[in-house]
């Protein structure tokens, strides 16, 4: 199968020439979820924000390219004009933002939110509509009752699922989702990760941003995680998850609580450097339990330990 | 049976608009006893934060009673009056879901925890050992800059207990991480020595990795403070297998189950219950599974 996203030696700076992110590469096929982990600073979101042109003010991409392939062509995103990033935006791109709340107009029902959308393709976008909001998982009672309020009037999580409505009416090439299930309880969060399912099982190639690492062990075909700006370890989730190999992940996902044991989890000694800068060598060895002499000034590169599986740590082995 | 800090009895509830009708909140019975922590979980809408508001006297059930117990009594939170409900109120502290929204990014940490002992006048209050007369001398020598150290003194050092450092309490929120604000909620709901403390979803705004550090922190505060209840509002069944004693499942409204936590995760008896652990279970062995191998 044909890549459809692919990222390559991607780097953002915010002011001053601070690195936020820096040299991400990324591929996804037609069908595949890939789940990029991390903690908050971590450069989830500026990744996102930065393939969609939406950085904030004082952010700019410094190096690299974003490539989508439709059926016509192939395009750099960061090197189109406004009107023509428009028209990938929405049609072969979906996004679901993180701030629920902001994420939807206010003024605007959640039916209307989500026909706005549907119009630009133009056809019979009202029924796309109504798709739309089932398959994101609302149920026939929020379409009869709930689907002509605004969004004050609805719960975090209807809210969310008309922002998952929104972003798929016009059956997008590639789903970027920001943080889908953080306002979620465990019922909602199945629907919407079934939902996240079956979308790609319509083909569409998913970038499943999230701090729920088992969102991504329960729908992800591939898991990155990021630590400071950087990819640090990235393979099939299934191997990665059960076996990780750079010493962030092992820590990250010895924070997931467990429903089948009451104990506590460990956390991470200290924090997150907020720039990469900060720290030489190794961004994670202040905090690593494995550190060793070359970790303090030399920063590790990634590479690839096994087949599929790269890790950006001195101490890994396949 | 521990001594008796809440009850709550024939509680009901309903939002007012049309809109909101199909909403109804009714609980019949629930105690909350020294040293218990209780776990309100179900799905959202289920009425649970809706619940706690009602218990921690910030939202007023359309009929019903919510007593809390002291040394001098039992008193009812929504007919008790201005003046006996703020003597009340330094029985509780809260914490809320978002510490960004929580905490005033304008006032620095020191004076955002000290707010609790302003309002109580602590700590200059007479204690119940003392005579009224040592009190008042207490009381003078507690005036002007002598006060203000000694509530210093206790602010810094419960943000030390927490984690919190010297240096980072005279920072203002924003220049704290998540983890950190999250710390500093704490420390303002326990710097008044509550016997119950009501916590709103307090780890779910946090990074995984911050969660760990902030239920840790939870359960050593716990166990130093025997006598602390907590009420905790959670989505997160293995964050409430953590903490919880019991564990009270909300379905549209109304308590579908309430039992050990130990029972509700082994046999649940209630639909609600026995659907949201199934995939709750399914998530967490797909996670586990080489940890599950491996023991």
């Amino acid at each position: 199968m044909s890549e459809i996203l692919k990222l390559r030696n991607l780097s953002v700076c915010g002011p001053g020439s601070a690195e936020i992110i820096s040299g991400i590469n990324l591929s996804l096929r037609s069908g595949e979820i890939l789940g990029i982990v991390g903690e908050t600073g971590s450069g989830k979101t500026t990744l996102i924000n930065s393939i969609l042109g939406l950085l904030p003010n004082g952010l700019r991409v410094v190096s690299g390219s974003v490539h989508v392939t439709d059926d016509e062509q192939t395009v750099d995103l960061l090197k189109l004009n406004g009107e023509q990033c428009r028209r990938y935006l929405g049609l072969q791109i979906g996004y679901v933002p993180q701030d629920v709340r902001s994420g939807l107009n206010p003024l605007m029902t959640a039916r209307d939110s989500v026909e706005e959308g549907a119009r630009r393709k133009g056809g019979r976008y009202q029924e796309r509509t109504e798709s739309a909001l089932r398959r994101a998982g609302l149920p026939e009672d929020f379409l009869k009752l709930d689907a002509d309020r605004r969004p004050g009037g609805l719960s975090g999580g209807q809210c969310q699922r008309v922002l998952i409505a929104q972003a798929i009416v016009n059956k997008p090439r590639v789903l970027l989702l920001d943080e889908p299930t953080a306002s979620l309880d465990p019922l909602a969060r199945h629907a919407v990760l079934d939902t996240v399912r079956g979308l790609a099982s319509e083909h569409c190639a998913i970038l499943l941003v999230t701090h729920d690492i088992a969102a991504v062990a329960e729908v992800g075909n591939f898991v990155a995680v990021m630590y400071c700006g950087r990819i640090v370890e990235i393979g099939r989730s299934d191997e990665l998850l059960t076996n990780p190999k750079h010493p962030y992940t092992r820590a990250l996902l010895e924070c997931v609580p467990r429903i089948d044991q009451r104990m506590l989890m460990k956390a991470i000694p200290g924090e997150a450097p907020t720039l990469a800068s900060d720290v030489p060598g190794c961004k994670f060895h202040p905090r690593c339990a494995f550190c060793e002499e070359q970790c303090h000034s030399e920063e590790p590169v990634l590479r690839e330990i096994s087949n599929g599986r790269y890790v950006a740590c001195h101490l890994a082995e396949g | 049976m521990n001594e008796l800090l809440l009850k709550a009895r024939n509680l009901s509830f309903s939002y007012p608009g049309a809109a909101c009708r199909q909403f109804q909140l009714r609980v019949d019975h629930l105690d909350i006893h020294a040293g218990e922590t209780l776990a309100l979980c179900g799905p959202s809408g289920s009425g649970k934060s809706t619940l706690l508001s009602i218990l921690a006297g910030t939202t007023r059930p359309n009929s019903g009673e919510v007593h809390i117990v002291t040394r001098s009594g039992q008193f009812d939170v929504y007919k008790c009056g201005a003046s006996k409900w703020r003597e009340l109120r330094q029985e509780f502290g809260i914490v809320y879901q978002d510490p960004r929204e929580s905490l005033n990014d304008r006032r620095t940490v020191l004076d955002i925890v000290t707010d609790p002992l302003r309002i109580h006048c602590l700590p200059d209050k007479l204690s119940p050992t003392q005579g009224i007369l040592d009190g008042i001398a207490h009381w003078l020598q507690q005036t002007g800059p002598t006060r203000s150290q000694a509530r210093r003194e206790i602010v810094l050092d419960t943000l030390k207990r927490v984690g919190i450092t010297t240096e980072q309490a005279f920072r203002t929120p924003q220049r704290l991480s998540g983890g950190q604000r999250q710390r500093v909620a704490l420390a303002r709901a326990l710097v008044a020595r509550p016997r119950m403390l009501f916590l709103d979803e307090p780890t779910s705004a946090l990074d995984v990795s911050v969660q760990a550090s902030i239920t840790s922190l939870l359960k050593s505060v716990h166990d130093d403070e025997q006598q602390l209840a907590y009420v905790l509002v959670t989505h997160d069944l293995a964050l409430a297998r953590q903490l919880a004693d019991r564990i009270a499942i909300l379905d549209r409204g109304c308590i579908v189950e309430l039992d050990t936590s130990d029972r509700i995760l082994e046999s649940p008896s209630s639909m609600t219950a026995q659907q949201i652990l199934s995939i709750v279970r399914s998530t967490s062995h797909k996670l586990h599974r080489q940890n599950l191998n491996d023991s």
